[in-house]
């Protein structure tokens, strides 16, 4: 059980809210001219990635309100929160190391090894 | 067989309509402590463009402006209309007993031109006022809120989750010291439920056992 800051409501246990997946992802224009694989990357691709992630969240249960959140998925640390239309904060965060130097995305459990901002691999 | 007839009126002395928890008696307890449903308190939902909102005061709100800061209510001077912040661009006005309708007819004329929705809610949701010196402590054991004074004041309206039912509650303007009176708007088929799981929490703070009316059981 952690805190969530609502942007209107402020700190609220994190079972009045709901989670919708990843943030600042348009829906596209043109659908009716796309391709199946176009629709697959928007539909279905998330990038999933280990440290620093912008979510949609919902204030389920007091202001029913959609909004913005910047999460550490390795430490469940809150970065920033914000509203709808607004840009992601630049938040510097302990971002999850990987020893035998793959991609930080999609990694294996090296959740609990952290990387300070700045320290070399 | 008889033919049902639109006209006909209740029996003498039974009510007109039933509320939702009709079934269930007022309860009291140790140090004023009591329980009791406030039953066809009229309930609109107004939306309305965020921005507007602070400009707008209609006539039919008796002077009670939308409150614009989150969590917020704002009573009439006599006491009898409420509006209360459920969320930035929504807002529910509690009024009366039997006066909705006229309420939800003046705010549709005051309020054309403007983008706005009103839905009257008045059998949807239903009350339930707990007043006593320790109802911070029975609302604690069922919802995650911080319930001290400190940051629940008076005349705050929040929405939460109290055991498995979503309400907001609403600490009512009028209180003063240690008599503090929480109003719970709840959805009403979720009103029973809520009901039972407060009772049994307000027993360990003195509260009456319940009294069934007619047979029902304590059902959480």
């Amino acid at each position: 059980m952690f805190l969530i800051e609502c942007p209107w409501c402020g700190e609220r246990d994190m079972s009045e809210f709901h989670c919708g997946g990843e943030a600042h992802i348009a829906r596209p224009d043109q659908s009716e001219s796309m391709t199946d694989e176009e629709w697959a990357q928007f539909v279905f691709m998330r990038k999933n990635s280990k440290g620093r992630y912008a979510e949609r969240w919902n204030h389920a249960a007091g202001c029913r309100r959609w909004f913005n959140l910047l999460r550490n998925t390795a430490t469940d640390q809150i970065l920033a929160v914000y509203r709808m239309g607004e840009t992601a904060p630049s938040v510097a965060t302990d971002e999850p190391v990987t020893p035998s130097g793959e991609a930080p995305i999609g990694s294996g459990n090296d959740a609990v090894k952290l990387m300070k901002p700045g320290e070399a691999l | 067989m008889a033919q049902s007839d639109p006209t006909l009126k209740p029996p003498q002395g039974r009510p007109e309509r039933l509320s939702a928890l009709a079934h269930r008696a007022p309860l009291s307890g140790d140090e004023g402590l009591t329980m009791q449903e406030a039953a066809h308190l009229g309930k609109l939902v107004l939306r309305l463009d965020e921005s507007v909102a602070g400009t707008i005061v209609p006539d039919a709100l008796n002077g009670v402006h939308l409150p614009t800061l989150p969590c917020c209510s704002d009573t009439s001077a006599t006491g009898t209309l409420s509006v209360l912040w459920l969320g930035p661009d929504e807002w529910m006005i509690v009024s009366e007993a039997g006066t909705e309708q006229t309420l939800q007819t003046e705010l549709e004329l005051q309020l054309k031109g403007q983008h706005f929705q009103l839905s009257n809610v008045t059998d949807y949701y239903v009350c339930i006022d707990i007043t006593g010196p320790q109802t911070r402590e029975i609302l604690m054991n069922l919802t995650t809120l911080d319930m001290h004074r400190r940051s629940f004041e008076a005349g705050q309206v929040k929405g939460s989750i109290l055991g498995h039912a979503n309400a907001f509650v609403w600490q009512l303007h009028t209180d003063t010291g240690a008599t503090e009176t929480f109003r719970l708007i709840v959805r009403s088929s979720m009103a029973d439920y809520l009901w039972c799981l407060i009772s049994r929490s307000a027993r360990l703070f003195g509260m009456a056992e319940e009294t069934p009316l007619s047979g029902e059981r304590l059902v959480i």
